[in-house]
Order: C-alpha cells, then structure tokens, then sequence
C-alpha cells in the first residue's frame, strides 16, 4: 500500500475500525508511514475543530417573521381568519 | 385536533395530517424543524441574512412541495434537500467559481513515482481542541469554510457537521456516493491546508500569547 491509496481512502475511515482488508493494510502502513499517520491525525483534528464551532440559534424573532412570510404567500391563514384547509399540489 | 395533541403525534402523523391541509400540522412542522433549517442554513450560506432567507424560502417550498412528498426517504432527508437546493440556487446567482477549480487539483499532496509524499506532511500541536479554540483559531475556522465553494461546502456539512452518512449526504446533495466521498476527501484536505499554518506551530508559541 502507497502513501497514494492511504490518502484515497482513509477519508472514508477516519473513525472507523473496519476489519476490511484494505482498512487491515491501511492500519499496518499508518503504524510504519509517519507522514501518513500525521495526516491522518491532523485530518481528524480538522473535523473536531470545524464540529466543535458552535452554531447560531434561530434568531430572535425569526419564527414570527417566518409566519408573515407564509402568510404572505398564502400559506398560512393571516391575522384574525379563522383556520381553514389549504390546497396542496399532489403527485400524480 | 388540538394543539396539545398534534404536539404528540408521531411524525408521521404530522405529515399526513399537513398534506390533507391541516394548517396547525404545517405549523407543527414548522416548530418542529424550524432550528434545524435554521442552523442547517446558517452552516451552508455563512451569513445570518442570507441564512434567513433560506430558512424562509425552505418552509413556503415545503408547504407548496408536500404534497409531493412520497415518504420514500426520511422527511428529514428531504428537508435538507431543500435547503441545500435553496442554498445552491442562492449561490449560483452570484457565481463564484474560481476557488472550485483549485480544489479540483487537490486530489492529494504531492508524491513520487513510487506513491510515497515528497514532503513531511506538518505535525499539529495535541493540544485539545476545546483548549485551542480560542478567537484567532475560530476565525480562521470561519474564514476556511467561507473560502470552500458550496458543493463542497454541503458534503463536509451533511457529513462531519450534521452526521449524515454517505448515503444520506448523496441523496440530499443528488449526487453520487464516489461524488459524494471525493467531494468530502477534498473539502477536508482543503480545509486542513487552510489550518495547517495555524496549527502546526509550536505550542510554546501559542501559549505565550
């Protein structure tokens, strides 16, 4: 196994322990290659680091403005009618 | 049926009732789903405005589109389908292309004829992540992921961010699983590269700020 095909396919492994031949060959060349087991190690840090930033609430007032906007587009009834049954396009 | 009840409802029962056109099941739907689509937006379009708009657009397609929905696919999947197809259509308008086409070339780090890496690939710091993620190390995070072009940008997001499998992430993204597994390999290769001038450098370094 290359440092090529390491690189190919331990994207698709990076936390997996599979018991496939080729993840077998991928584990035996990462514990002897120490450039691929160093960017295996910093690839997996990456997606720690790009999971670990927080990501925003819905906004406050958000779900109202989404409402007048369903309204607007006469899916949801507006202010004051009573609710009523929409029409909605079915597959043929 | 009251509210309370439709609160209690199994999701697919919210669905059926939103497709007969009971307006407090789209409403249920909406409360349901609204933060997911939100955060999911965000995540896609890097800006709260556009974030919003996406958010509002997903919801008026959903209530003009769920009659189409067979329930073949998880109502989620299809979800994040819209949003992602908003998202796309959002950024097509405006066309950035360029940084596409050097990830294209980024199929690997540089090797020789007989596949080995011709440089030492840079060692990061072990220093844990919620310890580094400091203000400089988020920025930079931001900046990396707003240089990543949308259709890269999906496939880490629904893969490393959001937890889909590969499977999942093609159906939603409409591609292939082989598009979906290289699109991944190189949205995360490209967003290392990006990180690596920060990370690599000694600790000492870093905590001296």
């Amino acid at each position: 196994m290359k440092c090529t095909d390491v690189y190919l396919h331990i994207c698709d492994n990076l936390d997996q322990r599979l018991g496939t031949r080729r993840c077998r060959e991928i584990r035996a060349h990462l514990r002897v290659c120490r450039n691929c087991s160093a960017y295996l190690a910093s690839l997996k840090r990456t997606v720690i680091l790009y999971r670990s930033v927080p990501s925003p609430r819905l906004p406050r007032g958000a779900h109202d403005r989404l409402i007048k906007a369903l309204q607007k587009h006469g899916c949801f009834p507006g202010p004051g009618s009573p609710p009523h049954k929409r029409s909605v396009r079915r597959r043929k | 049926m009251s509210g309370a009840e439709i609160r209690n409802l199994a999701e697919k029962s919210v669905i059926a009732a939103a497709r007969t056109g009971d307006v407090r099941a789209f409403g249920e739907l909406v409360r349901r789903y609204e933060q997911t689509v939100y955060r999911y937006s965000f995540k896609l379009c890097r800006d709260r405005e556009k974030a919003e708009e996406t958010f509002q657009d997903t919801f008026i397609n959903v209530y003009r589109k769920l009659g189409t929905f067979d329930g073949r696919s998880r109502f989620s999947t299809w979800l994040y389908a819209i949003v992602t197809n908003n998202c796309l259509m959002r950024h097509r308008r405006r066309k950035i292309r360029e940084i596409e086409e050097s990830l294209e070339a980024l199929e690997s780090p540089a090797t020789s004829s007989d596949g080995k890496f011709t440089h030492d690939i840079a060692r990061w710091d072990e220093t844990p992540a919620d310890l580094v993620l400091d203000k400089e190390l988020r920025v930079q995070i931001e900046k990396a992921i707003g240089k990543l072009p949308p259709d890269y940008r999906i496939v880490f997001t629904l893969r490393d961010m959001e937890g889909k499998s590969t499977e999942e992430t093609a159906r939603i993204a409409g591609i292939s699983k082989e598009a979906a597994k290289s699109r991944l390999r190189r949205a995360r290769a490209f967003l290392r590269d990006q990180l690596t001038p920060y990370m690599a450098r000694p600790v000492r370094r870093r905590a001296d700020k």
